[in-house]
């Protein structure tokens, strides 16, 4: 290019330079939203990426059906392509906090002392407090969804709730755990809990603590890395290529080791019950001899009871045959004593009186003598007789010793037998067990396999698929603004290019000078453009994701790829517009173009056709009705930049509305309880006291319903969904907690017995309208099929609404109300926790819900939209700002002889604003009212795709938002008006003396 | 009777570091009803002054008064007014609204009067009739430029400024225009200034202003003002 021409467009872009920044200014707003909304999700999964690398999250996840050992993990550090491995004992259970919520929880036992070195997998970062020194205390995650706010110091307790209670010991050697930290990890950085198959289903905190809290013999996973992995992007297909063929490594492992497991359990089982074996044998044989001696004792016993029985009764007999002995002595003495007296007697006279008193003295002496001696005999006989009397209470004693001693033997050898019994029973079982020992298993599961990962790669690309929408409107609005822009220059440069042509410039060079010119304008908004892009909006947009997930600060990457895409896209529409506008003058001859240019001509238009109208309307609006069709360049680009800029907007407002809509028609109008209990199953509604004292209570519970509740699947030809099974006890009650009702109606679906009532969303994307047959799959897997009857207003969770009567008859199993949905009266947080305190003091209650908490901290997040909507009404302010300026510009720098003219012939300065604005008002209404209809279908886009599974966001927009929309483009255009008030003030009068351009 | 007075009237341009001079000491009147001819060579100042009569431009020094009232001392509002009641401006390129018809070109201006003449009647008077519902491309630059007087009459303006009317146009055409210019003064009594630089033309004025270096170079009436017709140039 000459040096003079090159000076001459260095000059003109001097001269026009708000021409100049207007293409800038166009291209860098349109430049920056793309690149900057294609750079989010590239820049928030590099975030994640860098996010798992820097806390060494593991690759692949083994898990073993019979636990894994030292030689387990040794194998697999030994295995091909495997980095690092870290063994560790995770389990989920249900644990009791210091609030008395049960809570699902994941217990993770692992070397923390080595956390931060490369051997420790899957680092957590300390939010708050310290890290676990021994393995009572514990650091807690808490997904965000769980607002609970997990205090320092509080501790969490193994709870009576698990299934094998009584076991723990098997498990865990510690039951107490005292959170002395706070952390955060990328594996636990969704909302949502990840699933778990203890309690409600969903783990609502993580636990670390050390490997020997747990009481277990082997570990339950090795977690480990692969080579080659971290530097690999974790979305990409080359990280997946890595993990697959290491995961098929492992899992061929597993097969082997699984064996050598299997091996050693049932080898280790058997010989612990041939222990047993012998020990029972041996207890048996112990057994059977004790009874023995007991046996033979209580024999000997009975026969020299005998004995002794037949020794007194002898004793007895001869004392017996003394007794009459002694009495037949006395019998005698008394008799030989009579007679003797009686001989004396006889004697007396013969013997002489001293002769007779002497024997009668003598007489008497032995007859005392002889009764004496008899005495004598009969104590001795007395005694024994006493002692006899005794030795037979002896043999009684004795006798009823072995009688009980008999019953004691009796019942020891009976309890003996079934101890016997039993250890058999168990030794038989303990064999039958080992038989049953099913071959283990390794389960490898990947970092993708993760609720939070995989809805992270979900969500985040949904940014993408909105980021893909919005720049439509400003490629569009910047190839016409550089389109008008460029023909207007091209125009008034008319006899200079004339000249040059004389001069022997070619076309092709003068063209060249106005593509330069664009592609300068053009160029230079596109580097602003990329550079604002890629660093502020991942920042922005991240930021609203933060709502949904726990992330580090957002990485920002200027985007090579993506820069030199969008850039020359920018540049090549610039340059096709300025083409189009020059490649009409190109064609003139220099002659032609020396001469001023024919003025387009004036057109009639539609309008008057209507005459009457016609006439009654003033000149400066036919001016502005004429002018609107007459300019169709401007008239699109106007048309369509405000119709962007009010879209943008009606979409930001509408995207806030949609989500608000959640709060508010969910737990607004649709719940109509604002507390749910979740109860173990079984009844205990009825029969748990503090229930029914609860549920009786008038002052607290104004109503409730019952209802049973399950999880399944609802599945059509178009896919399958997750879903809540809700059987309610009867269907007015469940009425009067859950607002059944058509969305766009309002009107109340009536539930009978053969009622199905299905929520909206989950019709939405099973493709399912009244009266279509779907396949329900209960929490058993028991699959039957269902007409629908109903589509219902819900917002959150799919719900499937069936009848008792229903469900037990097509199921074949009975209703089990495990959720009461009630009303309370009294929402306040002081009644809350006095609720939950009483309600809480009962086994039966898993957990207690209050929809006043959901809704506060749900409303917390959508305050994080706000920022989408700012970024929103900057750019669409941008977008106003830019088309009406770049109108109002051009309407008065080619209308300046016709805007003296009107002056000089007595306009005031008010009449010939209106004179201008008129035609850009106009034109604002029209794109206005574009705006709120493209706008509409924009929301409905951008909501269905950034729509989280099992969530429906509101699908109407406010009229207050169509309202702000509105009055925010009118608002940016009355501003670029008043700004432009000052040009039009100065126009010159003797600007209409000149000749026309 | 002198119905406009230009009293001294003196106009400076600054251009960069030099002053010019467009106007040094202009006094000139001009009586009701006459039809005045401003001529002088390219330059000479003369659309500067019939611009500051015009208000559309304003004096730096003397008095100018028009049927009594002097205007060279209104304010931009009170200039606006006086534009818009008093002036009737005719252009040298018509300067007619593109997307506006003929007749509607009229009424642009009669609808902002006080006392505006019936548009059509305006229209049919510089025998347009015809073409009112054409618009400016469709017409002729003779058509054009009567629709321009036609839109200057309908205001009803106490005088008719012309500036270079026929400059644009061919021979006969320019004969037409002055010929309805000169009716327009002789029918209606309307105070009529014409500015060129053709001297022949001259010869059909009541009064003929010379201007050269922005000074008026000599001054004349004309007792026997002689028809369009007759003259020839």
């Amino acid at each position: 290019m000459k040096k003079t021409y090159f000076k001459l467009m260095l000059r003109s872009v001097k001269k026009t330079y708000s021409r100049f920044l207007s293409i800038l200014g166009i291209v860098a707003i349109g430049v920056g939203f793309l690149s900057g909304l294609l750079a989010t999700t590239p820049d928030m999964l590099l975030t994640a990426d860098r996010y798992y690398d820097a806390n060494n999250l593991y690759d692949l996840d083994i898990k073993g059906t019979l636990g894994l050992t030292e030689a387990d993990v040794q194998a697999v550090e030994g295995a091909e392509g495997v980095d690092t491995v870290m063994p560790a004992f995770v389990t989920d259970l249900n644990m009791e906090g210091t609030d008395g919520g049960t809570y699902v929880s994941r217990l993770y036992g692992v070397p923390l002392d080595e956390m931060g070195s490369d051997a420790f997998l899957n680092g957590v970062e300390l939010v708050s407090g310290r890290m676990p020194e021994n393995n009572t205390e514990c650091v807690v995650i808490l997904p965000m969804g769980y607002s609970g706010d997990a205090a320092i110091g509080e501790t969490y307790t193994i709870s009576k709730d698990n299934k094998d209670y009584e076991k723990r010991g098997d498990t865990y050697n510690v039951e107490v755990f005292t959170v002395v930290g706070v952390v955060r990890s990328p594996q636990y950085m969704s909302l949502e809990g990840e699933p778990s198959k203890v309690g409600s289903g969903q783990i609502s905190r993580v636990l670390y603590t050390f490997g020997d809290a747990y009481s277990l013999e082997a570990y339950t996973d090795i977690f480990l890395t692969c080579k080659g992995a971290k530097a690999a992007d974790t979305f990409g297909d080359e990280y997946k290529r890595i993990l697959d063929s290491v995961a098929g490594t492992i899992k061929d492992l597993g097969i082997g080791q699984s064996e050598i497991r299997y091996t050693e359990v049932v080898s280790k089982a058997q010989a612990e019950l041939d222990d047993g074996w012998n020990k029972y044998n041996e207890a048996k044989a112990e057994a059977e001899t004790k009874l023995a001696d007991a046996r033979k004792k209580l024999d000997d016993g009975y026969a020299s009871l005998d004995a002794a029985k037949k020794e007194l009764d002898s004793r007895e007999a001869s004392l017996t045959a003394g007794e009459a002995d002694l009495e037949a002595a006395k019998m005698n003495l008394e008799t030989s004593i009579a007679a003797q007296r009686a001989e004396l007697e006889a004697a007396r006279p013969v013997i002489g009186e001293d002769q007779y008193a002497a024997g009668m003295a003598q007489l008497d002496q032995s007859q005392s003598d002889a009764l004496a001696q008899i005495a004598v005999q009969e104590t001795a006989l007395a005694d024994g007789r006493t002692a006899i009397a005794d030795a037979r209470a002896q043999i009684a004693a004795n006798e009823a010793d072995l009688i009980s001693g008999e019953k004691e033997y009796t019942d020891a050898k009976a309890e003996s037998e079934a101890k016997l019994a039993s250890a058999l029973a168990d030794l038989e079982q303990g064999q039958k067990d080992i038989e049953a020992i099913e071959h283990p298993k390794w389960y490898v599961i990947d970092r993708t396999d993760t609720l939070s990962h995989a809805g992270f790669k979900a969500n985040v690309d949904k940014i993408g698929a909105v980021g893909k929408v919005f720049p439509v409107f400003f490629f569009l609005v910047a190839a016409l603004v550089a389109l008008t822009t460029m023909t207007r220059m091209v125009d008034e440069e008319r006899v200079q290019n004339g000249t040059l042509k004389a001069l022997g410039y070619s076309n092709g060079s003068i063209m060249l000078y106005y593509l330069g010119y664009s592609i300068l304008a053009s160029l230079i908004g596109g580097v602003i453009g990329v550079t604002i892009g890629f660093s502020l909006l991942p920042k922005v947009i991240s930021n609203a994701y933060a709502m949904m997930y726990d992330l580090s600060e957002t990485v920002t990457v200027f985007w090579w790829n993506y820069a030199l895409t969008v850039v020359p896209i920018a540049i090549l529409c610039t340059v096709a517009a300025t083409l189009a506008a020059g490649i009409e003058q190109t064609s003139h001859k220099p002659s032609v173009l020396m001469l001023p240019k024919v003025p387009k001509p004036g057109k009639r238009i539609l309008l008057e056709r209507i005459r009457p109208l016609w006439r009654h309307m003033s000149f400066t609006k036919k001016v502005t009705a004429r002018n609107i069709f007459r300019y169709k360049k401007r008239l699109y680009m106007t048309v369509i930049g405000i119709a962007g800029c009010a879209a943008l907007l009606v979409t930001g407002f509408g995207l806030r509305d949609s989500i608000g809509a959640i709060v508010e028609k969910q737990f607004g109008d649709i719940y109509r309880y604002n507390m749910s209990l979740y109860l173990e199953g079984g009844g205990a509604y009825e029969t748990d006291e503090i229930i029914k004292s609860f549920l009786q209570d008038k002052n607290t519970v104004e109503n409730y319903a019952l209802v049973h509740s399950e999880t399944g699947e609802a599945s059509t030809s178009s896919g399958t969904q997750d879903i809540t099974l809700y059987v309610p006890k009867d269907t007015v009650e469940l009425k009067k907690q859950i607002n059944i009702r058509e969305r766009k109606t309002g009107a109340d679906i009536p539930f009978e017995d053969d009622s199905v009532i299905l929520t909206e969303k989950l019709c939405e994307k099973l493709n399912l309208s009244i009266g279509d047959i779907f396949t329900l799959t209960n929490a058993d897997g028991e699959s039957r099929d269902f007409k629908v009857s109903g589509v219902a207003e819900n917002y959150v969770t799919n719900f499937v609404f069936i009848s008792t009567s229903n469900y037990e008859e097509t199921f074949g199993v009975k209703a089990d109300y495990n959720v009461i949905l009630a009303g309370i009266k009294d929402e306040s947080q002081q009644s809350r926790d006095k609720i939950s305190e009483r309600i809480l003091g009962s086994d039966n209650v898993l957990l207690v819900q209050f929809s006043q908490s959901i809704k506060e901290s749900f409303e917390n997040s959508i305050k994080s939209i706000d920022y989408i909507v700012i970024v929103l009404i900057v750019a669409a302010a941008a977008l106003a700002v830019i088309v009406v300026y770049n109108l109002t510009n051009i309407n008065i720098c080619e209308r300046k002889k016709e805007l003296a003219t009107i002056k000089v012939l007595g306009f005031r300065d008010k009449e010939v604003a209106a004179y201008i604005y008129r035609e850009t008002s106009i034109l604002c209404l029209i794109g206005i009212a574009a705006g709120f209809f493209v706008g509409k279908l924009l929301h409905i886009f951008v909501i269905r795709t950034a729509e989280v599974e099992g969530v429906m966001f509101g699908r109407s927009v406010h009229f207050t938002s169509y309202l702000f929309a509105a009055l925010i483009t009118i608002g940016f255009t009355i501003l670029v008006d008043i700004f432009m008030l000052r040009s039009l003030k100065s126009i010159d009068m003797v600007e209409s003396m000149k000749a026309n351009e | 009777m002198e119905y406009i007075v230009f009293k001294d009237v003196c106009k400076y341009y600054k251009m960069g570091a030099h002053k010019i001079t467009a106007a040094d000491h202009i006094s000139f009147s001009v009586n009701k009803g006459d039809f005045c001819v401003v001529v002088g060579p390219s330059g000479a100042g003369k659309t500067t002054l019939l611009n500051i009569l015009g208000g559309i431009d304003t004096c730096d020094e003397g008095e100018i008064y028009l049927d009594g009232r002097l205007v060279s001392n209104l304010n931009k509002r009170q200039l606006t007014d006086y534009r818009r009641y008093d002036v009737g401006f005719v252009f040298q390129f018509y300067n007619l609204v593109q997307n506006l018809t003929a007749l509607e070109n009229v009424e642009l201006a009669s609808e902002i009067c006080r006392d505006p003449l019936d548009a059509m009647e305006t229209l049919k008077s510089v025998g347009l009739e015809e073409r009112s519902d054409n618009f400016p491309a469709q017409l002729s630059g003779g058509e054009q430029q009567r629709v321009a007087i036609a839109r200057a009459l309908a205001k009803n303006p106490k005088i008719l400024l012309c500036d270079e009317p026929t400059g644009a146009l061919d021979y006969d055409t320019g004969k037409h225009i002055l010929k309805l210019l000169q009716d327009t003064c002789r029918n209606t009594g309307k105070t009529v200034i014409v500015i060129t630089h053709n001297t022949e033309i001259t010869r059909m004025a009541d009064r003929v202003v010379h201007v050269r270096n922005g000074q008026i170079s000599a001054m004349e009436l004309n007792e026997n003002p002689v028809s369009v017709e007759e003259i020839e140039w």
